[in-house]
């Protein structure tokens, strides 16, 4: 598949995959290592008002979890900590083994573009092509213009949006914006893919689309994080539910059949299995 | 980074803000028009001050009623000197009507006597001789007799010397103020473009840009923006210059002898790298003031 067709070349490459600087003695372990873990993290917004209270969870690598719960719970403030927008408060948050709440600011960029992130309100820049818009990720990791124009236009095939790379983006419908923005998260094969409300904007038709896209996405290797309130969304897919509420995760193992609009409580009382805290 | 991602970005970024650089551009232009002017005067005056010191000129006033053949004797006498060039004797017609032309309002003075106004010898000097070799001229032919005064312009020079010392200082002056002027203009296009790239940036930080890609093509359009307003008022003077040339050089030359230059083609190239280093210095500081 031309997601993977590069990863040779890439490891070949000055900085191959590496978000630490200096990351000379990486171990093979690391790569045994979940990808993502959260060993009780708290995150606080004032002094009383706690975010995330000693929050656990672990992420193998090519799973594909959906990260729920009430508006307010503390989604998108998880999602911030991994992509180091936010530091935490206490607790540590390994990335491939690696704990990346103590990187330097000067290190941040290198996590970032192991990260593939999908937002809510798209975030893609209307007055620049497709192409530009997708090519922005290869750009700041120095790729060759050639290179990148190749690559965006696999990318661009892979997620539906084929020879309309010349297009200005703000002119796309709303669900061919996120389909731009995904690309532009996937065309670095990044590690880990974070969604955040990825469906939030668009038509329920709309959003089932990107959610295949999603899994298509999945299905090729790619390790994705998909925040959502939207219980239409997790009863489509039978994939691993995190459930966020009051600043602690509850794990919600694949399979559950019974996953209601009514929602956590109910879920809850069904006999969830508190990972930890 | 690489350089061609690097100029195609920077060349969006100016195309999008086509405006906004636009008028930065010209503004910066009339700054460095002001500074280039100064800059083009000085060193005519320079050159001028310099050229005319070499070749000097020294007058002999004669004693009143020294006859024509004292006269024409002492114009002989000095012919024969090697430290002079050429002689021009001027007689006391001559000295009313030359006075008579300069005045500003001749009309009471055209009653004047020819006498009040002493004839004189005009010494033209060999060029390059020394300082010292002047001042034993100068001595030797105050002594001599039928000579009244010697004038040796000492004080005209000192003058024009101390105009052109106070021309550098302005000079110096100006360009800081340009200098800051620039910062000031690219400072503030770049914060205003900063902020309407809000997006732009936090997309670029979102999939990992270093800080120093995000500054690349800011401080490329700073280069850009110095530069092609040093070219703007290097044209814009060279038009003025060449097309009023003979205007002035005939005012100079009534002043001084001698005619006006323009900057040669090491100076505008100079002129144009200080305009791409102050639009590139001016826009550095500005993203260490504004990008957080
Ligand atoms: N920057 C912030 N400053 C203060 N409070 C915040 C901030 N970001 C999030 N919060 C608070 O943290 C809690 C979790 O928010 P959030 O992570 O956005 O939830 P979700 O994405 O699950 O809807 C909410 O109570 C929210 O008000
Ligand atoms: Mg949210």
């Amino acid at each position: 598949m031309a997601i993977s067709m590069n990863r040779e070349r890439r490891t070949r490459t000055r900085r191959p995959f590496a978000f630490f600087r200096a990351d000379a003695q990486r171990g093979a372990r690391d790569h045994e290592r979940p990808i993502l873990e959260f060993e009780d993290v708290y995150k606080f917004f004032g002094e009383e008002q706690a975010a995330l209270r000693g929050l656990n969870l672990k992420i193998e690598r090519g799973e594909f979890v959906f990260l729920t719960g009430p508006s307010g719970a503390g989604k998108s403030t998880m999602l911030r900590l991994i992509t180091r927008e936010l530091g935490v408060d206490s607790g540590r948050i390994l990335f491939a083994g690696k704990d990346i709440s103590r990187l330097t600011d000067r290190s941040i960029p290198y996590l970032r573009r192991n990260l593939g992130i999908v937002f809510q309100d798209f975030r893609i820049i209307p007055h620049w092509s497709v192409a530009e818009n997708v090519a922005i990720s290869l750009e700041v990791m120095d790729y060759s213009p050639r290179l990148i124009r190749s690559r965006v236009s696999e990318v661009l095939e892979r997620v539906g949006l084929e020879g309309r790379g010349g297009e200005r983006a703000g002119r796309l419908s709303g669900g061919e914006q996120q389909r731009v923005a995904i690309a532009r998260a996937i065309v670095t094969e990044p590690a880990l893919i974070l969604a955040d409300e990825p469906t939030g904007n668009l038509d329920p038709a709309l959003a089932v689309d990107i959610l295949t896209l999603f899994e298509e996405i999945h299905e090729t290797g790619a390790t994705v994080l998909f925040a959502t309130h939207d219980h239409g969304m997790i009863e489509r897919g039978n994939h691993r539910i995190l459930s966020l509420e009051k600043g602690r995760v509850y794990d919600v193992r694949k399979g559950l059949s019974s996953w209601s609009a009514s929602g956590v409580h109910t879920v809850r009382e069904q006999g969830l299995r508190v990972v930890a805290g | 980074m690489n350089l061609r991602t690097l100029i195609t970005r920077a060349m969006r970024g100016f195309r999008e803000e086509r405006r906004l650089y636009l008028s930065a551009i010209f503004s910066l232009a009339i700054a460095f028009l002001c500074l280039a002017s100064a800059i083009l005067a000085l060193r005519n005056f320079e050159t001028l001050s310099s050229r005319w010191s070499e070749a000097g000129k020294l007058s002999l006033y004669l004693d009143e009623g020294l006859s024509v053949e004292a006269t024409a004797e002492l114009e002989l006498l000095l012919s024969g000197l090697r430290e002079i060039r050429r002689i021009e004797h001027i007689s006391n017609e001559e000295a009313r009507l030359e006075f008579l032309a300069g005045a500003v309002d001749g009309a009471a003075l055209r009653e004047l006597p020819a006498e009040l106004f002493p004839s004189s010898l005009e010494l033209y000097l060999e060029p390059n001789l020394a300082a010292a070799d002047i001042e034993a001229l100068a001595t030797r032919l105050g002594t001599l007799s039928g000579v009244a005064s010697l004038e040796r312009y000492q004080s005209f020079f000192e003058r024009l010397d101390r105009m052109i010392g106070a021309g550098r200082w302005g000079t110096i002056g100006l360009s800081l103020l340009v200098a800051l002027l620039v910062f000031g203009v690219v400072g503030s296009t770049i914060r205003l473009s900063l902020a309407r790239r809000s997006r732009e940036i936090e997309v670029m930080k979102l999939v990992g840009a270093q800080p120093s890609f995000i500054r690349g093509p800011f401080i490329v359009e700073g280069v850009f923006q110095g530069a092609a307003a040093a070219l703007i008022a290097i044209v814009t003077l060279a038009v003025f210059y060449f097309g009023f040339r003979s205007e002035i050089d005939l005012g100079v030359r009534l002043f001084f002898g001698g005619e006006t230059l323009f900057f040669g083609p090491g100076a505008i190239v100079g002129f144009l790298i200080g305009g791409a280093l102050m639009g590139g210095l001016g826009s550095t500081l500005s993203l260490r003031r504004y990008l957080a």
